[in-house]
């Protein structure tokens, strides 16, 4: 006999929609997550705590990670990649180690793929040195789980016009958007004017209370922050806190899972786990599933080798770990300063609660000789300057020209110019990030966390056409900020992978031997093993996707309803 | 080897290579630009090297070294003017006392900056025959300036003016930004719900 029907490997996106849609079924759940349980009393909106120190992410000494950077090419031609631990390069790919995962800490800037997404291949043909490939299923598969998250998550917005405006099977949002910023107004007039169409964003935020959640109270610090309202559409705000309710579901946050043993046919029959006090606690159930966000969902299958599964689960094709993708993009910025403004629009434009919710798909596929005709583009997302103080503060403390740093009187200077004189507008680009064979995740031979079980090692190769696109989406946000009167304009366009949007590594497919799960997100050698988080996205779209990520695990979680 | 040659490299050898990735470029920009979808980049700390088994909690008694020196630097860095506080009116000394007192600092990042001030003051007295307390302005701007193109001397630098601007900036709650002072002179809003005193950020686990 099993402990439990299913058993949850991971809290965040992945997660959340399969415990609930199983406990509601009357199944039995137990959610496995490595970090603790915070509720909306233990969130504040303390800089420190949430963008400062590491507080939701593991020490890196802990628990470090082993990066593989690009460095050139030797004399013969070939790539060199530079591996360093975290302390080395700068960045690691922990997002929110917690009950709810980085889904606690997100902004909430919802889009759903196009129909297009699903097929990139078909649609706008290979590119060379990318591995693209069509995905198993169609958008009108996605579309009703889409309806559902609206719905379950909770998430607000208003339908308008637009030339990429979603295909859509419900009339409109189940809640109207959140309060506006008055730049909107501008933004709006001015987009028109250009002939675009201003969007406003869907965004994963309830504007008023609905069940135990309270409504937005307009913190002004919401990406990289807690919520304390319950407002914003985390895991386990959402939906864990539900599924808990049901009496079906059991959550045990500090209990970080090193390995799934499976049998000699190959089937998962335990997690292992280490509990808070470091002991091995094991669990049995009839169904796996990890949803542990897309680096360590491939590290633990990498780790869960087997009698059936010598080189880890799933990975008989080598398959596993291969193909991670990020969003490709960059951000730009532009200064809206009060000088030249009446005191009244000053009042204004200094509001903080209220949100920016403006995007541009114009370019989503872009028709441009330039580019070489119909490509694939992107979306722009628009919104104010984080108001993180420190942060920003520690900007100020170089000269960026000469390099210098500023200190004295010409510091306060320039601290006062840049709180106290304007507010600064920014967007950011998402354009697809094209998988290769440079970009994925193994096991380090060398490198062990805490508990002594191998770590992540990460090659973060990224595709040049991405950046071509991403420039381009940025020279049009540029263009946006400059009419709307912005000065000091400007972005930078990056190859950096950002830590947050992570996904792939285990594509989904119909062919076992370039994929790791079936259509159904099924491990294809496994019977009772499933992979509900970003990882089984072949390519990503361009625009955030955790709302993919969510629908998706709502789908799986009827497919594994019927598998038990 | 000139005398100078000799603090800079000594000091060298005691930069904790965790200072230098936090405070690299990179995560400067990232910090500025990609804060909302695109999350920012957090300093990494990591022990690369085995920490000295010297304890590191700070002396107190600010008339005592380092603090002496410490705070000199705090306020050349950073005066008060006519109409906005200074290092003393954030209270910048007592908050570095706190947070390098705090659980979870690193002990390299504390002990690094706590020798600052040997160094500091090697170079002053080989410059100007004087501690670092007893130079006028003008002669402090040449020793910070010298310093600054040094690397570990730059990370020093680096790691007292960003946490001036936590004690400038974060919550009162941590003992800095006394009744809201730096919030009210750049005109910040702070966030609600503020951080109550049983949950700082060592204390939430
Ligand atoms: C600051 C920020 C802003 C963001 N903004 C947006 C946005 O505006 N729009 C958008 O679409 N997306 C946004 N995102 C991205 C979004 O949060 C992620 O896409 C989403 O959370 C990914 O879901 P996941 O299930 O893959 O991973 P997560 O939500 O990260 O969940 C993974 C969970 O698994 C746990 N775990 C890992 N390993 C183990 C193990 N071995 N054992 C047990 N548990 C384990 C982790 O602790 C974590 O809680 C943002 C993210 C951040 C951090
Ligand atoms: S209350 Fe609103 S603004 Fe504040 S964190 Fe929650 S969703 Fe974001």
């Amino acid at each position: 006999m099993s402990d439990f029907d299913v058993c949850v490997i991971g809290s965040g996106a992945g997660a959340g929609p399969v415990a609930l849609t199983l406990a509601e079924a009357g199944h039995s759940v137990v959610v496995l997550e490595k970090g603790p349980w915070f509720r909306e009393k233990d969130f504040f909106k303390d800089e420190l705590t949430h963008s400062l120190r590491r507080v939701y992410k593991p020490k890196l000494q802990d628990e470090p990670q082993v990066l593989e950077d690009y460095s050139g090419r030797d004399e013969n031609g070939n790539a060199i990649w530079k591996s360093q631990t975290n302390s080395e390069s700068g960045r690691d790919f922990w997002a929110g180690n917690c009950v709810g995962g980085a889904t606690n800490f997100m902004s909430g800037f919802f889009y759903r793929m196009k129909p297009e997404d699903f097929r990139l291949l078909a649609e706008f043909g290979s590119i060379a040195g990318a591995n693209i490939v069509d995905w198993p299923i169609g958008y009108e598969e996605l579309e009703p789980y889409y309806a559902k998250v609206e719905k379950e998550v909770g998430v607000s917005g208003r339908i308008v016009s637009h030339p990429f405006a979603d295909h859509r099977s419900t009339a409109d949002f189940p809640y109207p958007p959140t309060d506006e910023h008055f730049i909107c107004r501008l933004f709006d007039v001015v987009s028109r004017a250009m002939k675009l169409h201003p969007l406003p964003t869907p965004r994963a935020i309830l504007p008023y209370k609905a069940g135990d959640r309270r409504g937005c109270e307009y913190s002004g610090y919401c990406g990289d922050y807690g919520c304390a309202t319950g407002a914003k559409g985390s895991s386990r705000a959402a939906l864990l806190d539900r599924a808990v309710a049901t009496g079906k579901c059991e959550i045990r946050p500090h209990a970080k899972v090193y390995r799934l043993v499976s049998d000699k046919k190959g089937k998962v029959k335990t997690a292992e786990y280490f509990d808070k006090t470091g002991a091995v606690q094991q669990i049995s159930a009839k169904i796996f599933v990890v949803a542990c966000q897309a680096v360590e969902t491939s590290r633990l299958l990498l780790s869960s080798t087997g009698p059936h599964h010598p080189k880890g689960l799933g990975n008989n094709h080598n398959q596993v770990g291969k193909n991670l993708i990020f969003s490709t993009g960059g951000s730009g910025m532009g200064e809206f300063s009060y000088e030249k403004m009446s005191p009244r629009t000053t009042d204004l434009l200094k509001r903080q609660g209220p949100f920016v919710n403006r995007g541009l798909q114009d370019w989503y596929i872009i028709n441009d000789q330039k580019l070489g005709g119909r490509v694939k583009g992107g979306t722009l997302d628009f919104m104010m300057r984080h108001p993180n103080p420190i942060s920003r503060a520690k900007s100020e403390m170089w000269d960026w020209q000469s390099g210098k740093m500023v200190w004295g009187e010409p510091l306060k200077n320039k601290l006062e110019s840049t709180f106290t004189r304007s507010r600064y507008l920014i967007f950011e680009v998402f354009a697809d990030w094209l998988p290769t064979d440079n970009c994925f995740v193994s096991l380090d031979p060398k490198v062990k966390d805490k508990w002594g079980t191998p770590v992540a090692r990460i090659r973060t190769g990224y595709h040049d056409h991405a950046l071509v696109v991403g420039e381009y989406l940025a020279k049009k946000g540029k263009e946006v900020l400059t009419k709307m009167g912005a000065t000091n304009v400007n972005s930078t366009i990056t190859g950096d992978p950002p830590a947050n949007l992570a996904a792939g590594g285990c594509r989904f497919g119909n062919d076992p031997q370039n994929s790791v799960l079936n259509a159904d997100c099924r491990v294809h050698n496994v019977d009772n093993l499933y992979v509900t988080d970003g990882s089984f996205m072949p390519t990503g779209g361009s625009a955030p996707y955790t709302w993919t990520i969510y629908a998706n695990a709502f789908r799986v979680a009827d497919k594994i309803i019927k598998n038990l | 080897m000139n005398i100078s040659r000799l603090i800079f490299n000594e000091w060298e050898n005691e930069l904790p290579l965790s200072l230098v990735t936090k405070h690299s470029r990179r995560q400067f920009i990232q910090r500025l630009t990609h804060l909302s979808v695109f999350a920012a980049g957090l300093p990494v700390i990591i022990k690369t090297k085995s920490v000295r088994a010297a304890d590191c909690s700070p002396d107190l008694i600010k008339t005592n070294e380092p603090w002496q020196t410490i705070i000199a630097v705090q306020n050349h860095l950073f005066p008060a003017g006519p109409k906005s506080p200074g290092a003393i009116e954030i209270k910048a000394a007592e908050y570095l006392q706190i947070i390098l007192a705090a659980p979870d600092m690193d002990p390299e990042e504390c002990q690094f900056i706590i020798n600052g001030p040997q160094r500091i003051n090697a170079l002053a007295t080989e410059m100007y025959q004087k501690k670092f307390i007893a130079l006028e302005d003008g002669a402090r701007e040449k020793v910070l300036r010298r310093i600054e193109k040094n690397m570990a001397g730059r990370n020093w630098l680096i790691s007292i003016l960003s946490y001036l601007f936590e004690a400038l900036l974060s919550d009162p709650v941590y003992g800095g930004n006394p009744a809201g002072i730096g919030w009210q002179w750049l005109n910040h809003q702070p966030g609600y719900p503020r951080p109550p005193q049983n949950k700082k950020y060592w204390m939430l686990k």
